[in-house]
């Protein structure tokens, strides 16, 4: 708007008023000192005629602080504002700290006016860059996620049982060898090269929590689950009837697994541990 | 001769509205009856007031009909936009409203120092979200994309349990994305399904699905937000479900009134059953106190983001302070994503702030046009945030209040033209709109009103060139009967 610079000059003046001042504001940070093994001792933050450590809980400067740095050839990096500033140890002497103050003013509308005012008179566009250079390619992940899948695990959220046992699992899709690998909060287990889409990790700890499963095939297909590990007194306890019937073992164990698969899609997987023993 | 008829006959074409105003005034005092009569004993200035009314009132009529064409867009946007500048990085309007917020972001720095990971490395996220939470933050908004898995989300998923903990009191918003409309495809948008819903749902106290959609005006620059999204949530079961996701902003604002409840509600209330059908987009009041008040419909200076807060400071600028807990806190705060990181005992005083947690580097393309120019995805956030925790919605004045104030200033520039004429009447005319509209303006726009002065300085405008040509036809037209009389006189001489 070719007009706005008619209304610069009375505007300016309609508003002309004092700025703000704030004092004993927070202004910034301690970053880091160097060299890094140094102690944070070497470092004193003087404070209201107080002397402060520096500690990591207290990293933070407000305008007024006066930084002592105790021994010769350290540098302390700070965060004043949104710069970076380095104080070396001839800067920050005991006999002369080093002053901490506000970055700069508050821009205030009278401010902001006078600049864009200073701008239009520079023939500036203080707004826009008018040349900008721009990326026209795309970065995308060259995989698919849904090429592989665990039937098992295709609806609900999954729950297994924890403890020390034995994992089956059986997969479609892709192109082996496959790896698949789990990982908890404790560490991760792999199974790598497998020529079946089917595996059983033995006597696996399976601690409370978050379980991640992530199968990969040979093409870099790759197929990721979120398992809950619950106690396993969660687990729907064996109907009485069935515990008591006069069936062998590996038939009562089926006979829950089906069962367990009908109290809800969570529980698939731990029904497939059932079934398959 | 022959010239000055051509310039008469150019400058009747286009004053053929002023012909009609004669002919209709004409008309007028022949059929008018007792208002003619009191007409005539109008002195000439006051009649010139009541046509100046008329043509100035007209005019500002036609243009409030006209909100969406191309002309009154654009003075808008130029207008709201040299507004915004005006309180660039300034200290917030109510101080008492304001939130300090806290912008983490994956700088080029970090970026680079994590090895330019496609995904942002979910142990890392964790690790950001569990400092923003045991330091206290009110809320953490992810502005990351968190829909498909990684190889490493173990560490994410155990943080996010962190929210199920009796005692928590953050709440997350996971900003969502969604999945273009296929062509033939009608009905809501379709929700990206995350891999976090099968355990947190869409449900979760403390874990909200929320939406950062803005709309993008036609020269590219984001002004305006979305303030909610009807849209298709496929649960895994393969069931679709319409499901109501509000604004990030919409979302911040009833947390912190303590009414989300009600907002989720409000909005649920608005979705019709099944997946297939467009939403129409209600005018309703989502109302979280006297004060603040948001259209769930509304129109576009309604959703006007009142930008304040800069992306970049310019030299020898620092952020507006806050009390916050007693102490002057800065506004703003950016901390780059790699200190956290190095620095796992790091502690920083965020009780009820609002921290982001974001991207600002090159290859992440989430930077876009704002008016104060180029800024990350995340600062139009933080911006819309603190624009709906300040003033809530704009409030443009009603048809009346613009007439009001359009009657005031046509008034008071006839008398000035009664007085002055020509340049002088001009400049004096020019320099009163500018020192009585400007400055309001920007005093309005900081208590959350928008006077459009855009709109009234146009209709004035026009009217003045409209009357300028008038009274060039009437001077011409006098010069050539006076030219004419001359030759026939020169004639009758010689």
């Amino acid at each position: 708007m070719k007009t706005r610079s008619l209304y610069s000059l009375p505007i300016a003046v309609l508003l002309a008023a004092s700025q703000l001042h704030a004092a004993g504001v927070k202004v910034g940070w301690i970053d880091s000192l160097q060299p890094a093994n140094t102690g944070m001792d070497t470092v004193r933050i003087e404070r209201d005629g107080k002397n402060l450590p520096y500690t990591p809980a207290n990293r933070m400067l407000y305008d007024g602080d006066r930084i002592v740095l105790t021994r010769d050839n350290l540098t302390l990096k700070l965060v004043i504002g949104e710069k970076n500033v380095q104080v070396t140890s001839s800067q920050a002497r005991p006999d002369a700290p080093y002053q901490i103050k506000q970055a700069g003013e508050i821009p205030t509308v009278q401010k902001n006016l006078l600049d864009w005012m200073g701008d239009k008179l520079k023939g500036k566009s203080a707004q826009r860059n008018p040349v900008k250079t721009i990326s026209a390619s795309a970065r995308n992940q060259s995989s698919g996620a849904h090429a592989l899948s665990i039937p098992a695990l295709a609806v609900g959220n999954p729950l297994i049982a924890g403890g020390t046992r034995d994992l089956k699992l059986s997969w479609q899709g892709g192109t082996a060898p496959y790896r698949i690998t789990i990982k908890q909060k404790t560490g991760q287990t792999a199974a790598d090269n497998l020529g079946a889409p089917a595996h059983t990790f033995s006597g696996i700890v399976l601690q409370e929590g978050t379980l991640q499963l992530t199968l990969e095939d040979s093409q870099g297909k790759r197929y990721i689950e979120t398992i809950r590990v619950v106690p396993a007194a969660q687990r729907p306890a064996m109907p009485l009837p069935l515990k008591e019937a006069r069936l062998d073992e590996t038939t009562r164990n089926r006979l829950y697994g089906e069962w367990l698969q009908e109290q809800g899609n969570n529980w698939g997987l731990e029904a497939m541990q059932w079934m398959g023993q | 001769m022959h010239k000055l008829k051509a310039k008469i006959a150019s400058l009747e074409k286009y004053a053929s509205a002023h012909n009609l105003l004669d002919k209709a005034e004409a008309l007028f005092l022949r059929h008018g009856g007792p208002v003619a009569r009191l007409w005539l004993k109008l002195s000439g200035t006051a009649r010139a007031v009541v046509i100046n009314l008329l043509i100035g009132l007209g005019i500002g009529l036609w243009l409030f009909t006209q909100t969406n064409s191309d002309l009154i867009r654009k003075a808008e946007y130029n207008g709201i936009d040299w507004v915004l500048n005006q309180y660039r990085g300034s200290a917030p309007a109510h101080p008492e409203r304001a939130v300090p917020f806290t912008f983490i972001h994956v700088d080029e720095e970090t970026y680079r120092e994590w090895g330019e990971p496609i995904f942002t490395p979910r142990d890392k996220l964790a690790a950001l979200i569990r400092y923003a939470r045991e330091n206290g933050a009110a809320s953490i908004v992810v502005d990351i994309a968190l829909d498909r898995p990684t190889p490493d989300d173990v560490p994410l998923q155990e943080e996010l349990s962190s929210f199920n903990q009796p005692g928590n009191r953050t709440h997350l918003f996971q900003i969502r994305t969604f999945m273009a409309p296929l062509e033939g495809e009608t009905g809501l948008t379709r929700l990206r399904t995350s891999f976090l819903d099968k355990t947190f749902g869409l449900d979760h106290p403390y874990i909200h699905p929320a939406s950062s959609l803005y709309n993008l005006a036609e020269d590219g620059v984001v002004r305006h937000w979305r303030v909610w999204e009807p849209v298709c949530h496929v649960g895994k079961d393969g069931a679709a479900q319409p499901v109501a996701l509000p604004s990030v902003q919409l979302a911040t604002l009833a947390i912190s009134h303590d009414q989300y409840a009600q907002l989720k509600q409000t909005l649920a209330n608005q979705l019709t059953p099944g997946c297939d059908q467009a939403v129409e987009l209600p005018d309703q009041i989502f109302r979280v106190d006297s004060r603040l008040a948001v259209h769930l419909g509304g129109d576009r200076i309604k959703k006007t983001i009142l930008y304040s807060i800069p992306w970049q400071l310019k030299p020898g600028e620092s952020r507006p302070q806050i009390e916050w807990n007693g102490t002057p806190t800065p506004l703003l705060t950016k901390i780059p994503a790699r200190r956290i990181i190095q620095q796992p005992d790091l502690k920083e005083d965020l009780n009820g702030q609002i921290v982001i947690i974001g991207t600002s580097h090159a290859e992440a393309r989430d930077t876009h046009m704002t008016p104060f120019g180029e800024m990350p995805g995340a600062m139009i956030i933080i911006n819309a945030i603190h624009s709906i925790l300040q003033h809530g919605e704009i409030q443009p004045p009603g048809l009346l209040g613009k007439l009001l104030l359009q009657s005031a200033l046509i008034v008071v520039m006839s008398l000035i033209f009664a007085r002055w004429r020509s340049l002088a009447g001009a400049v004096i005319t020019y320099v009163l709109i500018v020192a009585a509209m400007l400055p309001l303006s920007l005093w309005l726009f900081k208590a959350g009103m928008w006077l459009d002065f855009a709109l009234p300085l146009l209709a004035v405008q026009l009217h003045q060139v409209a009357k300028s040509f008038h009274e060039r036809i009437d001077r011409a037209r006098q010069m050539a009967q006076i030219e004419s009389n001359n030759s026939s006189n020169q004639e009758k001489t010689a």
